[in-house]
């Protein structure tokens, strides 16, 4: 009824959540892409940003590339991750401000799908505890009926 | 092995912490207080010090060092924390989500949780509201900020045709818990 943990499979374990969490610390975006059109009025806010704001925010973040491109269209903003993936942005009539809440967004995430998750926490590990049993109870303490 | 350690310190072990629990004093702690270390520099940079820290050493000042080498020895250990008075149950490596945006941290920062209300292995807890930080270290990182998949919900009212769609995309943050340890 009660699982034992062996020790060895622990250590094998806590080796391999320091590899992910040191992997995890490495950004997970490594391109932004940034389209916007020359002449359009949906993408001013996002030709302002270019503007004023894209060389300080590029310099604060050095590991992430940052690529301009021209294109007829409502303006867009693409993040590329080290898993693959790709999210895109769609920011026609938006402010500067929140042009760059959302990149920022793009900036923390890892490019994983949005899911939900059932609990608070998720993990891997055997429960320390062990499950609870009545049969190896101390008969002192057991319930008599 | 434990259920020895377990018949031998009974005396030891568990009858100061009975009797603190009645006569401790409640003081209240929130997740802001606690310091944020940065990667980079770790060293170099001055942490805050929690406001309430004085408060706590004389509080549990009756719990030695030398009662929990049970718990010292122990490979596995778990921790209740307390985040915003949100308790989390959680051993080394689990990932945390934390429903709300992070705005003090950024991806990659340690956090130092103070707010531990229980720590353990499978036959001894340490329980305590919250216990001493010079006794243990609980400490995670933060691995995202994302934000929960979109949620449609349909509103509608009686004796009327008209629908609203109430569009909902909450912030969520993962943390990855690295490290607990009694020192």
């Amino acid at each position: 009824m009660v699982s034992v943990h062996s020790s060895y499979q622990y250590v094998k374990l806590c080796f391999l959540g320091n590899i992910i969490s040191y992997i995890l610390t490495i950004p997970q975006c490594k391109r932004i892409i940034l389209q916007f059109d020359k002449t359009g009025g949906s993408s001013k806010g996002l030709r302002e940003f270019l503007r004023r704001r894209l060389e300080n925010y590029a310099t604060s973040n050095p590991k992430i590339e940052f690529k301009i491109i021209e294109k007829a269209g409502h303006p867009v903003i693409k993040g590329e991750y080290i898993n693959g993936r790709e999210k895109a942005i769609c920011i026609r009539n938006l402010n500067i401000d929140i042009i760059q809440q959302k990149l920022n967004l793009l900036r923390e995430s890892s490019g994983a799908q949005l899911t939900r998750t059932k609990g608070k926490v998720t993990s891997l590990n055997e429960s320390i505890r062990g499950i609870w049993s009545p049969l190896h109870v101390d008969p002192k303490n057991r319930h008599k009926i | 092995m434990n259920s020895l350690f377990r018949s031998a310190l009974r005396s030891s072990i568990r009858q100061p912490l009975v009797g603190k629990s009645f006569t401790k004093p409640v003081s209240t702690r929130f997740f802001n207080n606690s310091s944020i270390l940065f990667n980079q520099n770790a060293s170099n940079t001055t942490t805050t010090t929690p406001i309430f820290n004085q408060e706590i050493k004389e509080s549990s000042s009756s719990v030695s060092q030398d009662s929990l080498w049970p718990l010292k020895l122990s490979n596995e250990l778990y921790a209740i924390v307390k985040v915003h008075s949100n308790p989390f149950l959680v051993t080394k490596g689990d990932i945390m989500t934390l429903p709300y945006h992070l705005k003090t941290a950024e991806v990659g920062d340690i956090l130092n949780f103070t707010d531990v209300s229980c720590v353990g292995s499978r036959n001894f807890t340490l329980n305590d509201d919250p216990i001493d930080t010079n006794l243990i270290s609980v400490k995670g990182v933060v691995i995202e900020k994302t934000k929960m998949p979109m949620r449609i919900t349909e509103v509608t009212k009686r004796r009327n045709r008209r629908v609203r769609h109430a569009i909902s995309k909450p912030h969520k943050t993962l943390v990855r818990v690295t490290e607990i340890e009694l020192k």
